[in-house]
């Protein structure tokens, strides 16, 4: 074994590597700065370079590029609000509030700092867990991850704040949303009224970006200002570090979490920030600051996501079974490369293995510190007045919505979970929660029914098994004891439009409940359950909102509908001219119509979208919407 | 109008009219041309890697060398980026797609979700592919015909996709399977096996010899036999890569004594065929002009002969015998029909064993 090491350790000090890795790096950071871009869109675009590389550079490059993302991607969840990535959210909810106080370098150096503890972490773990990975992985069968699953669901009880019920609603409203496609035990179609596109699941990629990033668009193109609402962006970048530091053990235990979960294949890597997040809030003594920009809760979920690379790396190294989305990719790279992960790499080429694991924390390192050497340049752009960059910031997000399945499908998709996820923040529904309930619902159904029919009741006499299911009840406890002792005086409640709201996702979830009824019992149970629950929690909301006191204000719609109305516009002049074309034209229509001074630079950001557009789609392959008048063909 | 300049005239015109012809209809050169290859499934998945093999070897072989780029198309799985490409693609040669069981069966029974049509594709190239039946070593037969006596747990992922081969297999057999669907891959099911959570997998050739054939070494798993490959009569033989291995028909006879025959063996071998056989084929709509598509074609077997690529494909694909130049045509007619009896028995064994409808 040591000489497998030394062998590797050689490699990983070459030149070639450390050039390659570079690259990987750089072109990574890239990426993954560009709100919706990160994980498996980045990774992808390199799958064309590597083929035909040495293995050792595309080795280098591939893995330059997972663990940045990891990192990175904290630029948009705290500048913009909008997760770079969909295990980028939990980094949104305590960062931006952040940033909104004008302490965006603390939050991002906290980050940075994190993901540089929790990706070396990572790294660290899967020298160590090479060796006791496989009996571990398997032993969580079904069952544990069944529990896992449900563990996760507990956590939405930490995530609702005030409005435990509205959370909860939303939570079940994604479960049901989540059982659209395919029933697991019976291969029934549920839900998709004969749209193909429905048939297999509503992609997760689209929907985290749709309902994080279209609600703070809204919101930023009604406030027509610069995004941090301070002048000052306070020097706080080593405070940052200093408070990732002093919290320390929040770190490693979020590490901790990350590489174990990360292990699993099959649990769903977005779920893992989520539950570093909770466990950052049960933790806490004093919770009183999350939600609102309590540095914890950027530092474990950034520190968690990356060590959940390293995690995700141990079955895919293995088993040859991939361990997240990004890791799925990362394997074809591998293949393409002619490197194949598994029992036989393990026993034959196990020095590959330890060059990733170095390669990996490498770039950690690589990529921690150019992140915090870019973090000042990049923060700054947040004080440029939003009227500059909101055109390029919508073109941006149409592009990554569509590189979920590269179907006009997606942008229709983007639309109505933008309008969703704006209701939701609107009303006051979490919607982390609902975005928990729609991850989880495949894992929880499939697993259910697969425990049923592996072990029966024999699972109760597993010993993990049952140590998972106590800390489902320990988190739920919490999350209850949370709830009970909050006073009514701070909430905000629904007015007449979120009673309006609350009904309308109460009729949905009973109509989903009648269709379901003749179908057999195994397609049916899981959505039943779901929408009698969406129903329980909306008589829950209401009638508290009934005994509540203080009536809230109808807020103005004006102009949040001329906001949806631009975002509208852009897709439609897309859908006419096509993407680069389409894109140039809402641009300067909206330069004109909100009147914008510096004309030159207006027009300059225009075309020069256009231009960039242009390039990423002949360079480096990325798929542009195509309009009904297909331009690009004029230029040959 | 002078007879000079009307010359002049008539021969500027057809000069300019010579120079709007499309260059390729004079010859079939790629040069500077960039080639869509579409593939209906997710990046690192293993269409997708067969695909960027290809892609990578093509241009070699094709005058002009040009540049191939891959393009996933997902959205409903397979289906949705087959219904894409029917739609969207271009005739000019420069889009081509990858196909897989997943695109092929649901064609072949008849799923209303398909709006593509194998009619109207022309194969340029095929890769077969085969499959390995195993089980833990504990819940292993002795003899063949012992499987009958005992309950054996099989996880899969649906029943109507490329699960329909070990599915319909099981059934002729009369084995006695506990089925657990929603697993949601051959991935997650090889885990599966490996907890101990069921007692019997299949895996394509590629992953088994890479993922099982170590275990087997170690007696952990002890394989039961391989499908095998269609001939060119139709007839499943041994497959090449298991020697050792008997078949799928002549395991069936180890337990009952005789080949399988009737309706039930002729749909199976119908969907075997379009699931595995012939599992990934190159095509493009039917109406590239022809010099186009017999360029594609000649490419590609060129391709198929070169030394050099049998050895890299062996590695990556797997030991079959690739199929190239003008037998693609017979590979997807035997690939994408199956007789209305062979049908009718599959619509009716679904809706009695799963209860599932297409």
């Amino acid at each position: 074994m040591p000489d497998v090491i030394l062998t590797a350790m050689a490699n990983v000090a070459s030149f070639a590597f450390l050039s390659h890795l570079m690259i990987g790096v750089c072109l990574g950071l890239i990426v993954a700065i560009l709100p919706g871009f990160g994980g498996t869109v980045g990774l992808a675009l390199t799958l064309p370079f590597i083929y035909g590389m040495d293995a050792s550079s595309g080795v280098a490059v591939l893995v330059g590029l997972m663990s940045v993302v990891a990192t990175a991607d904290t630029f948009p969840a705290v500048l913009l609000g909008i997760p770079g990535s969909v295990s980028g959210q939990a980094t949104v909810v305590d960062g931006y509030p952040l940033a909104k106080k004008g302490e965006a370098a603390r939050a991002l150096g906290a980050a940075f700092a994190a993901s540089l503890m929790g990706g070396l972490f990572g790294a660290a773990v899967l020298t160590a867990a090479l060796q006791i990975a496989e009996p571990m992985i398997l032993s969580f069968g079904s069952g544990e991850l069944l529990v896992l699953g449900i563990l996760g669901v507990t956590m939405v009880g930490v995530l609702s704040g005030k409005n435990i019920f509205r959370a909860l609603m939303a939570a079940a409203l994604g479960l049901l949303i989540g059982s659209v496609g395919i029933a697991p035990a019976t291969g029934a179609y549920r839900f998709d009224f004969d749209i193909v596109y429905l048939g297999s699941g509503i992609p997760l990629t689209v929907v985290v970006l749709a309902l994080f990033a279209v609600p703070e668009m809204i919101e930023l193109l009604t406030r027509r200002s610069a995004i941090a609402e301070q002048r000052a962006l306070q020097g706080g970048l080593l405070r940052g570090v200093r408070d990732a530091i002093s919290n320390r053990w929040l770190v490693l235990r979020s590490a901790l979490l990350g590489t174990t979960i990360g292990m699993l294949p099959g649990i769903g890597g977005s779920v893992i920030d989520w539950l570093a997040y909770g466990h950052a809030v049960q933790s806490a003594k004093d919770k009183s600051e999350f939600g609102k920009g309590d540095i914890r809760g950027v530092i474990a979920p950034e520190s968690a996501n990356n060590a959940k690379e390293g995690g995700a790396l141990i079955p895919t190294m293995i088993f040859g079974i991939p361990g997240s989305a990004s890791t799925a990719v990362f394997m074809g790279g591998l293949i393409l490369l002619g490197l194949e992960p598994g029992l036989t790499m393990v026993m034959m080429s196990a020095d590959v293995i330890y060059v990733v694991i170095w390669g990996l924390a490498l770039a950690n390192i690589v990529g921690a510190g150019l992140c915090f050497a870019l973090a000042r340049p990049i923060a700054s752009l947040t004080r440029v007045p939003f009227d500059y960059i909101a055109p390029v910031l919508l073109a941006l997000l149409v592009l990554a919505g569509f590189q979920t399945t590269r179907t006009w499908n997606d942008l229709h998709a983007l639309l109505f979970f933008g309008l969703l996820g704006w209701a939701l923040l609107r009303y006051g529904f979490s919607r982390p929660a609902f975005v928990i309930g729609f991850v989880l619902a495949e894992g929880i159904e499939s697993n259910l029914y697969q425990t049923i029919d592996f072990y029966g009741w024999e699972v109760f006499q597993r010993p993990v098994f049952l140590i998972l299911v106590a800390m489902c009840l320990i988190s739920a406890y919490i999350g209850y004891r949370q709830a009970r002792g909050v006073t009514d005086s701070g909430a905000k409640r629904p007015a007449i439009d979120g009673v309006i709201f609350t009904l309308l996702c109460a009729a949905v979830g009973l109509a989903a409940v009648i269709s379901m009824l003749d179908k057999s019992p195994q397609t049916r149970l899981f959505p039943i359950v779901a929408g009698v629950a969406l129903n329980l929690f909306a008589a829950a909301v209401l009638a508290r909102n009934w005994f509540s006191t203080q009536k809230g204000e109808v807020e103005s719609y004006r102009a949040p509908m001329i906001a949806m109305a631009t975002i509208g516009s852009l897709i439609i002049s897309i859908a006419a001219f096509g993407y680069v074309i389409g894109a140039a034209i809402f641009s300067l229509c909206f330069y004109f119509i909100r009147g914008v001074q510096n004309r030159l630079v207006a027009v300059g950001l225009a075309l020069g979208l256009s231009a960039l557009a242009a390039i990423l789609q002949s360079q480096l392959n990325i798929q542009l919407p195509e309009g009904m008048i297909d331009v690009t063909t004029l230029f040959g | 109008m002078s007879s000079s300049r009307r010359d002049f005239l008539v021969g500027s015109t057809a000069l300019a009219a010579l120079s709007m012809t499309p260059q390729w209809a004079l010859a079939a050169d790629f040069e500077g041309k960039t080639i869509t290859f579409w593939v209906p499934y997710r990046e690192g998945g293993g269409t997708d890697t067969w695909a960027r093999f290809l892609a990578s070897w093509m241009p070699k072989y094709m005058d002009g060398e040009p540049t191939i780029v891959v393009r996933n198309v997902t959205g409903g799985g397979a289906i949705g980026g087959g219904n894409e490409f029917s739609r969207r693609a271009k005739s000019d040669g420069t889009d081509i797609l990858g196909t897989a069981g997943g695109l092929q069966l649901p064609f072949l029974l008849g799923d209303s979700r398909v709006e593509y049509d194998y009619g109207k594709w022309f194969p340029a190239y095929a890769s077969p592919f085969g499959g390995v039946v195993y089980a833990r070593t504990e819940a292993a037969p002795e003899n063949p015909a012992d499987l009958l006596n005992s309950e054996l747990g099989f996880g899969s992922i649906g029943a109507t996709g490329s699960d329909l081969i070990p599915l319909i297999a099981f059934s002729l057999m009369q084995l006695n399977t506990k089925v657990t669907f929603g697993l949601k891959g051959r991935g997650p099911a090889r885990l599966a096996i490996l907890r101990g959570e069921v007692d019997l997998d299949y895996q394509t050739t590629s992953s088994y010899l890479k993922n099982v054939q170590p275990l087997v070494d170690e007696g952990k798993m002890t394989p039961l036999f391989a499908w095998g490959v269609v001939n060119a009569d139709g007839e499943v033989e041994r497959d090449p890569t298991f020697p050792d291995l008997p078949s799928f028909p002549e395991y069936y006879a180890m337990i009952h004594g005789e080949a399988p025959s009737g309706p039930g063996w002729e749909a199976w071998k119908a969907v075997y065929s379009a699931g595995f056989a012939y599992q990934k084929f190159v095509v493009m709509p039917d109406d590239v002009p022809e010099d186009i598509r017999n360029a594609y074609r000649s490419a590609m077997d060129a391709m198929a002969q070169d030394s050099a690529f049998q050895q890299a494909a062996a590695e990556k694909l797997g030991a079959y015998q690739q199929i190239s130049g003008d037998v693609v045509d017979a590979a997807l007619e035997r690939a994408t029909s199956m007789s209305d009896e062979a049908k009718g028995w599959i619509v009716s064994w679904l809706k009695d064993t799963y209860d599932v409808e297409i």
